[in-house]
């Protein structure tokens, strides 16, 4: 049974989901309609209580809207926080955060960072395991864009070759990220530091000169500045890592190497990453991790924090459903007459019934699709929020989840819809008649 | 069958809420297609006995026999399927579903009726309709006027070709013309199809257009 249902295709299993979770409705709907048309006369009684009817519905339509909303955004931020991750197989720096480490490589959110020698960068170069070894230089910025200095490999290994101009050829050419608004051409004044405090003074004598512009990747690494590290170097003063002037790229002349904040590694095989991973983890000296790893730790405490707020949004719609039930219950008496006049008129009971709880399940239904639409709206507001902060290209689409979650929640509440349809006519219709 | 559903009463006894009998009658007999006016004043029992009379009420006891069927002996669903196939019923108050138009008011027995008999419901409605001079393109009765409402609601208790019409103060919330407008149609119809039609009423131009009138005081038929 189990090898069946995991034989079975994803879209499959989760439309076999669905239907379970919609069974209540789908029943109560077998019994109550066949040979009726209750349609009309529920619609009728909706519109005679316009107002309440849409109170109802915004009720309805906001807790799903919350709850669906959550969920999208969350699976949002993870499937782009993956993406960003996806490049960087394994990242070496100086001992410390990991998780620090992970915020300024991937996503370069400016931290302080201990430096790694000239020593680590040579010796990963000229390991067999490793496909790509490039320094990262961090600290001067441009604007709101921060500069990133590193090699011409990483810009080939982030952009697969799919640059619009070139790549550097001396060390003050800069390539830009899709989302740098500077021309083709234009010349860039590096400021020390990044955002507020950045210094705007403290490298008057450097410019670089835009010759590259990457594609867009959906990444923070589209709003950054990519020069040649030798360039950051230069601009503090420093050694250059090369005996020549002008030389930009490898190899670097490990004791005239200054040192530098991380180092990204691409390994020709996944057994090698493992084992980098471990021949670079040495105490005091250096630290490597994979920062997918770090994301799936990160993925884990952001699951609970789900869970709660799933919960919670949950209990959110059970309260909602419960109240606008309650008061389609009380709805429900004001037009117990109209109800009394279809038993007078010989109106089978499961026809009248079927009348009352379509009238509740016609509001879930709307509640239900405003809901999603709503949802979908809000997370795509609050992703553009955390896009614009973060430079993640956040896209929030309703998925399977959401999908399923309201399925559950529509055949819980069609099930308790019958309660305002059994409560109402217990009375005998002759007493609702006079 | 001439004689298919003609009515007889015996004994009828109706409790009300508090255990005591609110509605008596030792014998009625009622020939089909014949028509009988109740008459008396508030509280003598006119609508208790036209309930009774539609096997709406519980605890009656007697027998309320429609030509072979006695409803005292049929339980909640066998008198809901026997109103839906012989009864039609107006009241005091129209008790129309405002938000829907004419038509779909004196059709609205075709929403739970058998899918064969759907169409010839509403096709009867609207020509009863036309036929009462009520234009049945409205998408509402709510605008509509004591009368025209009550019109339709006529149509509604003819639409389904009932053999018995049981009528509750049908005049009452009208002034004269429009009362005389639904006499007018209510006994035209009767006599035309020759359905049994049973009115409660205080209106004497209704019940003066009545084969038969009893009166009822205190519950019970009063001597004559």
């Amino acid at each position: 049974m189990a090898s069946l249902w995991y034989g079975l295709p994803a879209w499959a299993q989760d439309t076999l989901l669905g239907l379970a979770l919609l069974a209540p409705l789908i029943l109560i709907a077998l019994v109550l309609l066949p040979g009726h048309r209750p349609w009309p006369l529920a619609y009728a009684l909706i519109r005679r209580h316009w107002g309440v009817s849409s109170i109802f519905v915004i009720l309805i339509a906001l807790s799903v809207a919350l709850g669906t909303g959550l969920l999208a955004q969350e699976r949002a931020i993870r499937s782009a926080t993956a993406r960003a991750a996806d490049p960087f197989d394994l990242v070496v720096t100086a001992p410390g955060s990991e998780l620090t480490a992970l915020f300024a490589t991937v996503f370069l959110r400016a931290s302080d960072m201990g430096l790694i020698g000239g020593d680590v960068l040579e010796e990963l170069s000229s390991d067999k395991r490793v496909a790509l070894a490039a320094p990262l230089g961090f600290g001067d910025s441009v604007g709101d864009a921060p500069i990133v200095g590193t090699t011409a490999d990483l810009v080939y290994h982030l952009t697969g070759g799919a640059l619009e101009g070139r790549i550097w050829a001396s060390a003050f050419e800069a390539v830009v990220g899709s989302d740098v608004a500077v021309e083709m051409g234009a010349h860039l004044e590096p400021a020390h530091g990044v955002g507020e405090a950045a210094d705007d003074h403290a490298h008057d004598a450097a410019e670089f000169t835009v010759v590259g512009r990457m594609e867009p990747s959906g990444t923070p690494w589209d709003r950054a500045i990519l020069v040649p590290i030798e360039a950051v170097w230069q601009v503090h003063g420093l050694a250059d890592g090369h005996r020549e002037a002008d030389q930009v790229g490898p190899p670097f002349v490990p004791e005239l190497v200054p040192g530098m904040p991380a180092i990204v590694v691409a390994a020709n095989s996944l057994g090698g990453a493992y084992s980098l991973r471990a021949a670079f983890t040495r105490d005091g000296e250096t630290m490597a991790f994979f920062p997918g790893t770090v994301l799936a730790q990160l993925y884990g405490v952001m699951g609970d924090v789900r869970g709660a707020m799933s919960i919670m949004a949950l209990v959110s719609q059970g309260l909602v459903v419960g109240g606008v039930l309650c008061g389609l219950a009380i709805v429900a008496r004001l037009f117990r007459r109209q109800l009394a006049l279809l038993a007078a008129l010989g109106a089978p009971a499961r026809f009248v019934v079927s009348v009352m709880w379509l009238h509740s399940v016609m509001h879930l239904f709307a509640g239900v699709v405003l809901g999603l639409l709503s949802g979908q709206i809000a997370a795509g507001l609050l992703s553009s929020i955390v896009s614009r902060q973060t430079g993640l290209d956040l896209s929030a689409e309703l998925g399977g989840a959401e999908l399923l979650a309201v399925a559950g929640f529509l055949g819980l509440a069609s099930l308790a819809a019958l309660l305002p349809a059994l409560v109402t006519p217990p009375r005998h219709p002759a007493h609702d008649l006079r | 069958m001439a004689d298919a559903l003609s009515l007889v009463v015996e004994d009828l006894v109706v409790m009300g809420d508090e255990r005591r009998p609110i509605m008596t009658l030792d014998r009625l007999s009622l020939p089909r297609g014949s028509t009988l006016g109740v008459r008396g004043p508030s509280g003598a029992g006119k609508t208790t006995l036209i309930f009774a009379l539609a096997g709406l009420l519980p605890n009656v006891s007697g027998r309320i026999s429609w030509g072979e069927t006695d409803l005292t002996a049929l339980g909640e669903a066998g008198r809901r399927a026997f109103r839906a196939a012989h009864v039609g019923m107006v009241f005091q108050d129209f008790l129309l579903f405002d938000e829907l138009g004419p038509a779909a008011n004196a059709g609205v027995f075709a929403l739970f009726s058998p899918r064969r008999s759907r169409h010839h419901v509403r096709t009867r409605a609207e020509r009863l309709l036309a036929r009462m001079g009520l234009s049945s393109d409205r998408s509402s009765t709510a605008t509509l006027s004591g009368g025209e409402r009550q019109r339709v609601a006529v149509a509604r208790a003819l639409a389904n070709e009932p053999d018995i019409l049981l009528a509750d103060e049908p005049t009452a919330s009208l002034h004269r013309e429009a009362a005389d407008l639904v006499i007018g149609d209510l006994v035209a119809h009767a006599r035309e199809a020759d359905h049994t039609l049973i009115v409660a009423s205080h209106d004497e131009r209704l019940l003066d257009r009545m084969d038969r009138v009893i009166e009822l005081a205190g519950g019970a038929r009063a001597a004559a």
